[in-house]
């Protein structure tokens, strides 16, 4: 694997190098043209669509994602790093020479970059820290455990949640754990707890960046979000009762009650991890940029970070967490594809929701993000349907001071679409970027998981989606 | 020939070749938990692994692979969960997990798990 490190990055700076120079000199002359050519590519995209034919990467990517490990695990398992770069390159080959638009793959590479320091900066500095619960697992002590990752994941990222829970919470059920306890553990801490704050998850953090206010999210939102983990920690009891008392344990083991942490120190990385992600130019006028690179200074704080918490780590606690690298990699190479090959399947998005930007009501935004966001990066997918939403208004999502107006005239539509974006994303295994992670940990502990479409019929359709629809139904339904 | 329980007391190390694991003992396996994959078709149509038995040791082929050495790092491990052959399989209480740590020159590392590392039987 470590052999294809360096196709990654060769990759990804390929974007940036082949980028045409007089596109970095006007960028470095003038910011102000940057942001009318993005204007001007967003028009562009409006009025000439890509193909629909160049989707057809993105579409073989998720679908190999899908049946990959379930049909032909061997050769996904050695390949699909090259498949993921390869898919990629047709989309990056089709936009620079083709296309003749490196302006989308540059914003790409730079969402890419960022989501994956955020990602990789949480993924290590969490795996440094050991937690130890000795306490019996019933089923009210599952529930407090998965609240808490709820309410932490606000704080610290669903990914840096999911890293510091699941081995705990794995640890604590190693008696009667069954696959629903994973499936859960992703629906409500890798996913829908990260819904209060633009720390949470990806998309919100976007739309912090584009101006939404930093606690716009958690007073507009924070009763959908409660009544949403309510239900869904009231499924998660119904289950796990009943697996409890149909089971013939040994009780005779004496807990102590107590809960040990390994790795402390690592909690002064995340904070420090949680800190930079304010240091962006767009929050803060006084952080430099440091275009034309493809990321910022924040990103260089979440590497060097990642790189500081991994050399000075408690070895036991690392020994402990089983640490590896290998689940922040398969993400790093499977969404390096994602990223590249969605970016036509993104705009054809923007520009179907600009052509029917009228017609559109919290309903088709709620369930528009949501489905998308199942299945595309939510990130971008809120972008794009927030753009949408603040053109029926004829705002403009790159004017700071439209979004502020958006936020405070219109909230349903940001509501619909920020619930949507968060919640939904815990529908598939590749729906947001710690699934997959959790999935990877759970399985080399010796838990077998449903393939991708098991999890999407057995437990996503059946249980998620009655939640949503009822959520739909209270808050969202005929609202526009 | 060496059980479970002498090679762990002896501290005995396990060795390895490409793809081939070499352990000191013999047992009955129950499960193997190779990276995220969970083994527990040990018939000889296997397309994972294939065991075969020796006086005195035994051998692991994992024969999706040409070397296991860069599939594991520092912290990784492969889990075998596993039953001495002189004691009853069906008794969950006699199921051992061991952890076998891939090293340089060869060496296989043989550990019981710590309190803190999971091993779902």
């Amino acid at each position: 694997m470590k052999n294809f490190v360096p196709i990654l990055l060769l990759f990804t700076f390929s974007i940036f190098v082949f980028t045409p120079t007089d596109f970095y000199s006007k960028n470095l002359i003038d910011k102000t043209e940057v942001s009318q050519k993005e204007h001007l590519a967003e028009h562009n995209v409006f009025e000439n669509p890509p193909p629909a034919y160049i989707v057809t990467p993105f579409i073989v990517l998720l679908l190999m994602i899908a049946t990959g490990p379930l049909f032909y695990r061997h050769f996904w398992e050695h390949n699909y790093p090259k498949v993921s770069i390869a898919l990629g390159s047709i989309t990056v080959f089709y936009y620079l020479f083709v296309l003749n638009d490196p302006l989308s793959l540059l914003h790409t590479l730079e969402e890419y970059i960022s989501f994956i320091a955020l990602l990789t900066s949480l993924f290590v500095a969490s795996g440094g820290i050991l937690i130890k619960i000795d306490r019996k697992s019933t089923p009210i002590a599952n529930v407090i455990l998965l609240l808490f990752g709820a309410v932490i994941s606000n704080f610290i990222g669903t990914t840096g949640a999911s890293m510091l829970l699941i081995r705990p919470y794995i640890r604590m059920n190693r008696n009667r754990i069954k696959p629903y306890h994973i499936i859960f553990f992703i629906f409500i801490v890798s996913n829908i707890g990260g819904g209060l704050t633009p720390i949470g998850d990806p998309p919100l953090f976007l739309g912090f960046l584009k101006g939404i206010d930093f606690f716009w999210v958690v007073t507009h939102i924070w009763y959908i979000w409660l009544l949403t983990i309510i239900i869904v920690l009231t499924i998660f009891y119904l289950f796990d009762v009943n697996n409890y008392k149909s089971r013939a344990y040994s009780h005779d083991k004496a807990y102590t009650g107590r809960i040990e942490i390994r790795g402390k120190k690592n909690f002064i990385y995340l904070l420090i991890i949680i800190i930079s992600v304010f240091i962006d130019p767009a929050v803060l006028n006084f952080v430099p940029s440091l275009h034309p690179f493809p990321f910022g200074i924040r990103e260089i704080i979440m590497f060097s970070v990642a790189f500081i918490s991994y050399k000075r780590a408690d070895k036991e606690a690392l020994k402990g967490n089983e640490f590896d690298f290998e689940p922040i990699k398969e993400v790093a190479f499977l969404f390096v594809g994602i990223f590249a090959t969605m970016i036509p399947a993104l705009q054809l998005v923007a520009y179907q929701t600009h052509k029917y930007g009228e017609k559109l009501t919290a309903d088709i935004f709620y369930w528009g993000t949501g489905i998308l966001s199942s299945i595309l990066d939510n990130a971008p997918t809120y972008l794009n349907f927030l753009s949408a939403a603040m053109g029926k208004f004829g705002l403009n999502i790159e004017n700071f001071q439209h979004v502020k107006e958006f936020e405070t005239q219109d909230p349903i539509y940001l509501m619909a679409i920020s619930v949507a974006a968060v919640f939904f994303g815990a529908m598939t295994y590749i729906g947001n970027g710690p699934n997959f992670m959790v999935k990877s940990i759970s399985e080399s502990s010796g838990i077998k998981l449903p393939s991708f479409f098991g999890y999407v019929v057995k437990y996503s359709f059946p249980i998620l989606i009655p939640v949503f629809t009822v959520i739909w139904l209270l808050f969202f339904y005929g609202r526009d | 020939m060496s059980t479970v329980k002498e090679a762990l007391e002896k501290k005995r190390n396990g060795i390895y070749y490409n793809n081939r694991v070499i352990l000191p003992f013999k047992c009955e396996f129950l499960k193997i938990i190779f990276e995220d994959k969970i083994i527990t078709d040990f018939s000889s149509s296997n397309p994972e692994v294939e065991i075969i038995e020796h006086d005195n040791f035994t051998d692991i082929y994992f024969k999706r692979y040409k070397d296991i050495q860069h599939e594991f790092s520092e912290y990784e491990n492969i889990k075998l969960i596993i039953c001495e052959k002189s004691e009853d399989i069906f008794d969950f209480s006699k199921h051992i997990k061991i952890l076998l740590y891939i090293e340089d020159e060869h060496l296989i590392r043989i550990e019981l798990p710590e309190e803190n590392q999971i091993i779902i039987d």
